[in-house]
């Protein structure tokens, strides 16, 4: 009973925090929250967590990028193939 | 610990992972060169730059969101932070801590080349006239920040370069501060239409900046507006000297403002030293916080290069959090300025008072200011008051100690007035200029302040006094009073007692030896007690220093005028002391007052009586014919016959005659006066118009006098004929008549002469000359001299009709000048018909002595001669005497009644006349002869009516001539019924006179 109501109370938590999260618009999604949760649980400094989730971030537009450049060559291609 | 690294580790890989892989499926190598660097960061001994707690946690939420979003999604997080914090399962660090978080992530700046590519989209946006706003989450704060189309920016603002220019804080602070000094700069204009400086509008800036901004500018404007002020008074070659020290106490205080001034540039310049610095040591040690409001542009500008990398660093969230001087920012320069915008302000709303003011208005302004609540400006108020009065004591001490009156500028509050003749010196050639006193001197004081210099310059010009003289008097009182001020103002403060102190020493010590025996006369006052002073003082000051300074600066100017009073007070009184003492002792005050009254007013009735017996020859004549010099020996052999003889030569020297312009009817005796003649300081009370006065009193006393005097001459000549006609039985009754007629106008004259010259000239004389006595100063002198001239005009009714009585007065002042002319005339005409009398009296007379001489031959013939002669011509003589002797006693009775009935009307403002009344008719002869003729009057009145309302009866009801003529006839036997009755009942009356 009791760990069920923790869990549930936690559950509740995280969700306010993603509200907050999406108020300020961080964009952050729950299972991050979940995470970065219980990293300044376990006292990780939140500034050290604002620049991982930052350079994650960098390397997933590169990533991103990196595939469109690839998608477009891999329009073209087809395309000059066709020709 | 290991256990608790080997969590973290796992978390972090398991946040790298999940959150790689909405990008797809990550790579190892990304995954692990992520996972390094977040392990790195982590173990990085990093330290929140601030204080994580509850309410700097809202507080950072409150800014972020309000920037972006409305009032309400503010409320909602706040609302969720506080449920969280309710349900309680995360502790409160982590949770701040993961607000924290959550904050710095909200803030990422958008990537540089999504941004343009966002911006120059809505360029295009603009220009085709579309206005959907397709507003990307990133560059939301961008959005909410703008003003003005981007376009309209571009093209006018031609100072900046194509590109839009960040504006950086920096930039700001940079220009605010040339602001500060009245200078526009490239962002911040001066708006000539509403007086301000003001953020060029074109900028993008935050509207909180943009006020921060506007509200500092305020100050540069007032700051420009004082130093117009200065500038434009410093220029003017004849600013007055109250003035000039007025701009010279702003001028010191605007030195705490250039000294701020400095402040912030040399803050300014470390701030950009240190940030150099920093660089060049790797940037590491530097603290940027994010100017989260800075409009953020681009530019291109080479020369801003550096500009532009500190902008990078603020542009990114605060990653590198180090310890440092954060340099001034526009709310510390706000901060720092905002007493300074206080100050000012009520600076230059003084100077905007004072415009069109001058000399003692001045100060009545600035004290206005100095009891402003706020304690830090009403020091400095006082503090520019006891400036700016400087000048104006320094006039007031110079005015009472030397009577010099140094104002250039017509800045004090006494003002001489030009070409003002000795006699009305006093009186005239000094005013107060209501306007100049200042506000915190009564207007007691500032007459005072006058009256002293006045009095200086009075004894100086009018009354010839020895300037040395003088001198050494006012310095043996400046002296004493100097003692009393040292007695009051703090030893502390003596330097600031300009020169006058000193020059009061020089003056003893160099010139006036004799004043330092003086000083050694009074040891108890030069030694004694100013160390005793000093102790008390000094004991004050260690037990309160800290009240003692700011008492002495505040009460510096109090103490100054609290000096000055009493310095007012005690030269006042020793002036007006001295000024009296010449006046009385020096100038003979009083003698030649009582001068007046023995000879104009009549005092010495011996000297009168001469003057009129010896003159009543000359004046006789036409006044044409009369000459001054001829009256004059005549004037002093009468001086010489009376008593005055005994006075003293230099009043009978002033003894003099003033003939008026006659006119062809006069006779001498109608343009005759005396004068007094007064020399230069005794004019000032017995001015020229007090001399008129005395004359017109003169003349109405002159006239009764002759009247009085004409009537005892008739009473010689009816001595001389009543002896030489009691051979002439016939003619007894017309004399007897004669008699008793001037028995009644002497009656009436002595009763009224008894009335002036006792009741009042003698009663208001002794009053007067007590309260001249009793007189403080000059002024109530004058102002008792003026009131018993008043008085006496007043009383015996000869108030010209000025504006203090009204009309009936005025009234009864001619009415009763004419009655004495009038009476005079009756008199005269009196003497001369005596004269006329006597003379047929002696031609008949020296006939009947031809007679008597004849009967002594002839003693038979007496009787018939006797006979001869009463018959015919005495009969003439008797019948033309009964003429004259009717009108001349109607003419009297109808003044006189005219002159009684103005009596009881005004009788009842001036109870004095109540006795003259009463004299006049004491024994009620002319009630009752009044009431008679009233009542005869009455009755014939009554008989005349009935006789018409009986004549109308008749000839209304019984027609018939015989009962009107019946009626007419009881009338007239009525009539002379009383006529018979009345000339009796007078007879019986005069018998008893």
């Amino acid at each position: 009973m009791n760990e069920d109501l923790k869990k549930q109370e936690a559950e509740h938590t995280i969700t306010i925090l993603k509200e907050i999260s999406d108020l300020l618009n961080t964009g952050l999604d729950q299972e991050t929250i979940r995470i970065l949760v219980s990293l300044i649980e376990q006292g990780v400094n939140p500034e050290a967590l604002a620049l991982i989730v930052k350079e994650i971030r960098k390397e997933g537009e590169q990533i991103i990028e990196e595939r469109k450049r690839n998608e477009t060559q891999l329009l073209f291609q087809p395309d000059q193939e066709r020709k | 610990m290991s256990n608790k690294a080997e969590t973290i580790s796992k978390l972090i890989y398991k946040l790298v992972r999940y959150s790689m892989m909405r990008f797809g499926k990550p790579e190892q190598k990304t995954l692990q060169k992520l996972f390094s660097f977040s392990i790195q960061a982590c173990s990085s001994n990093l330290t929140s730059t601030i204080e994580l707690n509850e309410p700097n946690i809202l507080d950072l939420i409150k800014k972020k969101l309000s920037q972006s979003n409305s009032q309400q999604s503010v409320i909602e997080a706040t609302d969720k932070y506080r449920k969280v914090k309710k349900i309680g399962i995360l502790p409160l660090n982590s949770l701040n801590e993961i607000i924290y978080l959550f904050h710095i992530l909200s803030g990422l700046p958008p990537e540089k080349p999504k941004y343009l590519t966002e911006t120059s989209k809505r360029y295009q946006q603009k220009d085709t006239g579309i206005q959907t706003q397709t507003y990307s989450n990133t560059n939301e704060n961008f959005d909410q920040n703008k003003t003005e189309p981007i376009k309209d920016k571009n093209m006018k603002n031609g100072d900046f370069i194509e590109n839009q220019p960040k504006i950086t804080e920096n930039m700001l602070v940079k220009e605010i501060i040339f602001v500060l000094q009245g200078i526009e700069g490239k962002m911040i204009h001066f708006d000539h239409e509403t007086q301000t400086f003001s953020l060029s509008k074109r900028l993008e800036i935050s509207r909180t900046t943009r006020h921060l901004v506007n509200k500092i500018a305020e100050l540069g404007w007032i700051y420009t507006k004082i130093k117009k002020y200065l500038e434009e008074r410093e220029k003017q070659n004849e600013l007055g000297l109250i003035e000039r020290a007025f701009c010279s106490s702003i001028k010191d205080e605007m030195n705490d403002y250039y000294q701020q001034i400095s402040v912030f540039d040399s803050q300014v310049l470390d701030f950009n030293t240190q940030i150099k610095n920093n660089e060049i040591n790797g940037g590491e040690n530097l603290v940027l916080y994010p100017f989260t409001s800075t409009a953020i542009f681009y530019q291109k500008d080479a020369k801003n290069e550096q500009e532009k990398d500190i902008q990078n660093s603020i542009a990114s969230p605060p990653m590198v959090v180090l310890q440092g001087d954060t340099g001034p920012t526009l709310r510390r320069i706000y901060h720092q300025a905002r007493p300074l915008i206080s100050k000012f302000k009520v600076i230059a709303a003084l100077t905007d008072a004072i415009k069109d003011q001058n000399g003692g208005a001045i100060l009545s302004v600035i004290y206005n200011f100095v009891s402003h609540g706020d304690p830090e400006i009403k020091s400095m108020m006082s503090r520019i008051l006891t400036k700016s009065s400087k000048p104006l004591f320094r006039i007031a001490k110079k005015w009472i100690t030397l009577g010099r009156l140094d104002d250039p500028f017509n800045e004090f509050f006494v003002q001489a007035n030009e070409n003002v003749q000795k006699d009305v010196f006093w009186r005239q050639k000094y005013q107060i200029r209501d306007k100049m006193v200042p506000k915190f001197m009564s207007i007691e004081i500032a007459t005072k302040i006058m009256v002293i210099g006045k009095s200086i310059n009075f004894l100086k010009h009018c009354c010839r006094i020895d300037q040395k003289q003088l001198k050494h008097e006012i310095i043996s009182q400046r002296y004493q009073s100097e003692n009393t001020k040292n007695a009051i103002v703090p030893l502390q403060n003596t330097e600031r007692q300009f020169s006058i102190f000193t020059e009061i020493s020089e003056h003893m010590h160099n010139e006036h030896k004799p004043q330092i025996q003086f000083l050694h006369h009074n040891p108890k006052v030069s030694q004694g007690e100013i160390p005793e002073h000093k102790t008390e003082r000094d004991f004050f000051l260690e037990t309160n220093p800290i009240e003692a300074r700011s008492e002495m600066e505040l009460s510096q100017f109090y103490s100054e005028m609290e000096a000055l009073e009493n310095l007012v007070q005690k030269l006042s009184k020793k002036m007006n002391k001295e000024v009296l003492k010449i006046i009385f002792r020096d100038f003979k005050l009083l003698d030649h007052c009582t001068a007046i009254q023995n000879f104009i007013l009549f005092g010495r009735g011996d000297f009168i009586f001469y003057l009129m017996d010896s003159l009543g020859e000359d004046l006789s004549r036409p006044a044409n014919t009369i000459f001054k010099h001829n009256l004059l020996g005549i004037l002093d052999t009468a001086v010489r016959q009376s008593s005055a003889n005994d006075e003293d030569e230099d009043i009978i020297r002033r003894l003099d005659i003033k003939l008026l312009e006659p006119t062809s009817k006069d006779s001498g005796w109608d343009i005759f006066s005396l004068d007094y003649k007064v020399g230069s300081p005794i004019n000032t009370i017995l001015t020229q118009n007090a001399m008129k006065s005395y004359l017109k009193i003169f003349n109405f006393l002159w006239r009764l006098k002759r009247a009085e005097f004409c009537l005892s001459e008739t009473w010689r000549w009816h001595m001389v004929s009543s002896s030489l006609f009691s051979h002439f039985p016939g003619i007894f009754p017309q004399l007897h008549r004669c008699y008793l007629l001037r028995n009644e106008m002497i009656h009436f004259i002595y009763h009224l002469q008894h009335y002036v010259l006792f009741e009042v000239l003698q009663c208001s004389w002794e009053h007067f000359l007590e309260e001249a006595k009793q007189a403080p100063d000059l002024d109530s002198v004058i102002a008792a001299h003026e009131e018993y001239l008043n008085e006496i005009l007043d009383k015996s009714m000869l108030t010209p009709s000025s504006e203090l009585h009204e009309t009936a007065l005025e009234e009864i002042g001619k009415i009763s000048r004419n009655r004495i002319i009038d009476n005079q005339n009756l008199n005269e005409w009196e003497t001369h018909r005596k004269l006329e009398r006597q003379t047929q009296k002696l031609e008949k007379l020296q006939k009947m002595k031809k007679s008597k001489k004849i009967r002594f031959f002839s003693p038979q013939q007496d009787s018939i001669e006797k006979q001869g002669v009463s018959t015919p011509r005495t009969e003439k003589l008797v019948k033309s005497l009964n003429e004259q002797l009717d009108s001349i006693e109607i003419e009297f009775q109808l003044a006189f009644e005219g002159f009684q009935d103005l009596l009881s009307q005004y009788e009842s403002s001036r109870p004095i006349l109540r006795f003259l009344t009463y004299r006049l008719d004491f024994n009620e002869f002319y009630e009752k002869r009044m009431a008679r003729e009233m009542k005869a009057a009455r009755i014939a009145h009554t008989i005349q009516s009935t006789a018409k309302k009986s004549q109308h009866r008749t000839q209304k009801s019984y027609p018939g001539k015989k009962l009107v003529f019946h009626s007419a006839k009881d009338q007239s036997n009525k009539n002379d019924d009383f006529q018979n009755n009345l000339s009796d009942s007078l007879e019986s009356f005069d018998s008893d006179n």
